[in-house]
Order: C-alpha cells, then sequence, then structure tokens
C-alpha cells in the first residue's frame, strides 16, 4: 500500500461526529450508570491512538480513511439530527472513529463492540437485568469493550508485521 | 480516497449540518399548556411546588418540569411531571435514574390507570423500601413503553410537530415507605392522570 495523507474531510467528519455527541461526554459525568463509560470508550478507542502512534514511526505506513464509512456517519449524523435520537448519533461516532484505522473484517466485532460505551446499552441492561449490580453490569462492558479492541490490535500487528 | 469523493463528502457535510440546524431549531409547540392544567389545590389534595436543585437546573435545561409534593388522603407523595420538547435527551425511563441512585428494582408490575397504564416499581435501597409509579402521557393515552415514547417523539420531529402532541413522563413516588392504595390516589387526583 502507498502512504498517503489523512484527507481533511475525514477529520472534518469526525470532528463534526464528536460535537454531535457531546450528550455522551455529559453523561459520564452526570449519569451515575455512566461512570465507567469514559473508561470504556477509552478502552474501545484504543486501536486508534496505538494505530497512529505506530504509523507515525513507520516509512511505508497504510492507507487509512475509509470513504463507504464516512458516508455512512453522515447518513447517521443526519438522521440523528433530525430525529433527536443520541442513540443513532453515538452509532454514527463509532463509524467516524472506525474511518481511521485500516478496514479489516475484523473491524465489524469491534464495531458491534463499540454498544458497550453507548447509554442505551446500560439503560438495555439496567432493565433486563434490574437485580444485577451496577458494578457487574460495568465490568461486563469494559470486557466486552476490551475483546473488540484486543482483537484489532492484534489484526493490525499481524498484517503489519506481514508488510515488514 | 479520490479528490471528487472528498468533495462530494464536504457538500454532504455541509448540508447536514444547514439541514441539522434548520430541523434542530425548528420551534415544536410544547406541552406546557396541558402542564398548567395540573391543579395545585383541589378538593381532595393540596401541593406546593418544590425549586429545582442546581444540578437538576443543569441536567434539566430547557426542560419543561412539574416538581411538586402533594398531600393527599394524608400521605406525602413527590410528583413529577417532564416535558421533553425542546430537549428530550434527559428524558429516561425511571429504571434508569433509580438504578442510578442506588436502589434495586424490586418488582415491576403494570397497573391499570384511566385511559392506560402505568408501571408500578416496588423499589429498595439500605432497607429502605419504596413505591413508584410511573407512566408516559401524550394527551390521550397513558402507556409505559419507553420505546413508544422514543417513537412518538421522534416522529414528532421528523414530522415538525404534525404527527401529534408531545408525549410527557408523569412520575409519583411517596415520600414515605407506607404502601400506598394507587386506585384511591387515582381517584383523589384526577387531573394527573389526564395531561
Amino acid at each position: 500500500m502507498k502512504i498517503k495523507a489523512l484527507p481533511s474531510i475525514t477529520l472534518a467528519i469526525l470532528v463534526f461526529s464528536l460535537v454531535n455527541s457531546h450528550h455522551l461526554f455529559r453523561s459520564w459525568f452526570n449519569t451515575p450508570i455512566e461512570n465507567f463509560s469514559g473508561l470504556i470508550f477509552f478502552l474501545w478507542i484504543l486501536p486508534l491512538p496505538v494505530f497512529w502512534f505506530c504509523k507515525s514511526k513507520q516509512e511505508n505506513p497504510w492507507t487509512t480513511a475509509n470513504t463507504f464509512l464516512s458516508w455512512l456517519y453522515l447518513l447517521f449524523g443526519l438522521i440523528s439530527i433530525v430525529t433527536s435520537l443520541n442513540a443513532i448519533a453515538y452509532v454514527g461516532l463509532a463509524f467516524a472513529c472506525s474511518t481511521l484505522i485500516p478496514w479489516l473484517p475484523v473491524n465489524y466485532f469491534w464495531l458491534i463492540a463499540s454498544i458497550s460505551w453507548m447509554p442505551a446499552f446500560g439503560w438495555y441492561l439496567t432493565h433486563q437485568f434490574p437485580q444485577v449490580p451496577i458494578i457487574s453490569l460495568s465490568i461486563f462492558r469494559i470486557i466486552l469493550a476490551v475483546s473488540g479492541s484486543l482483537l484489532v490490535l492484534y489484526k493490525l500487528t499481524m498484517v503489519k508485521k506481514s508488510y515488514e | 480516497m479520490s479528490k471528487s469523493s472528498q468533495t462530494f463528502l464536504w457538500l454532504f457535510l455541509g448540508i447536514v449540518i444547514v439541514l441539522g440546524s434548520l430541523w434542530q431549531f425548528y420551534p415544536l409547540q410544547t406541552a406546557q399548556n396541558r402542564m398548567n392544567k395540573i391543579p395545585i389545590e383541589g378538593a381532595t389534595f393540596s401541593g406546593k411546588e418544590v425549586e429545582l436543585s442546581p444540578f437538576e437546573e443543569n441536567f434539566f435545561k430547557d426542560v419543561n418540569i412539574v416538581k411538586r409534593i402533594y398531600k393527599i388522603g394524608g400521605q406525602y407523595y413527590f410528583v413529577v411531571v417532564l416535558d421533553g420538547t425542546k430537549n428530550r435527551h434527559p428524558i429516561h425511563d425511571p429504571y434508569y435514574c433509580f438504578r442510578g441512585e442506588g436502589w434495586t428494582i424490586e418488582s415491576e408490575k403494570t397497573l391499570p390507570i384511566v385511559d392506560g397504564v402505568a408501571n408500578l416499581l416496588h423499589i429498595s435501597k439500605n432497607n429502605e423500601k419504596r413505591e413508584a409509579l410511573f407512566w408516559f402521557s401524550n394527551g390521550e393515552t397513558n402507556y409505559t413503553s419507553l420505546i413508544k415514547y422514543w417513537w412518538q417523539t421522534t416522529l414528532r420531529r421528523i414530522s415538525l410537530g404534525y404527527s401529534g402532541p408531545e408525549p410527557v413522563l408523569i412520575m409519583v413516588t411517596p415520600l414515605t415507605s407506607q404502601s400506598v392504595n394507587w386506585s384511591e390516589f387515582e381517584q383523589n387526583f384526577k387531573p394527573l392522570f389526564k395531561i
């Protein structure tokens, strides 16, 4: 693969998706059930900084910026604003983040694992398991996020080795 | 990513921002008029307004709120009505709030009320037991499904208010752990069930 700089539109979409998801960041401090969600989000998003850190040290890093996912984000972004549904904005944020790493089949699982930091999943778990302590539900969400991240990091490492 | 793809993405991003802004700032009719009809005093009840805490002021920004304590049949009740027309995001399933405040949901059952149903929760925390009754009302029916609330409010935003009135969330919790006769409560405080 050839070296390509990240297009400015990809960064613009990421910034827009973060602004459109500002309620998510507020919920980490305002909603007791989401107290761990900041940590869960950080664990889930870990492949991004790791990938970009390694990429900056490489002479022939891989191409990124998935056009299809960028379009998908914009569609979700528009729907989330028109419907005023944060859950859709957060799914869009996950798509926007995934444009920043090379697309691998394992990214599907990573995207699915993004539900771990979404408040709708917290609501679903508390509703389905009303007697399970919040801390146990949070641990389950952490495991889900870490599983997704580790799998992507492992696959990225494998692909990187194949180019060396 | 090709140059033409980037150009189209920039164009669509611009459209999303402009269209999104127009949609978000379109003034939908609130449920304020319906909420104003909840009386403070009546033959069988009397209430007083309760001020919002600084946290609530911030959390429920732009939400129309009725927050009162009512005395009904010798017992005190905390009554909260929330209209999220201008900011729907703080309106949650009360399950979520109670669990977040450290309460455990002991049981849940559907209770028939006028024009629909309500959800009766039995909750506990540190040997303290409480009951809580909540339901959503769109002015015509009372229901308990959060999914239905999301659907109705979403449809309302897509149709710019033409799909019907904004549903509100109504929550009643007695201030003590005494068991409540909810059908008597309904008889004594009928206006609350007709918002």
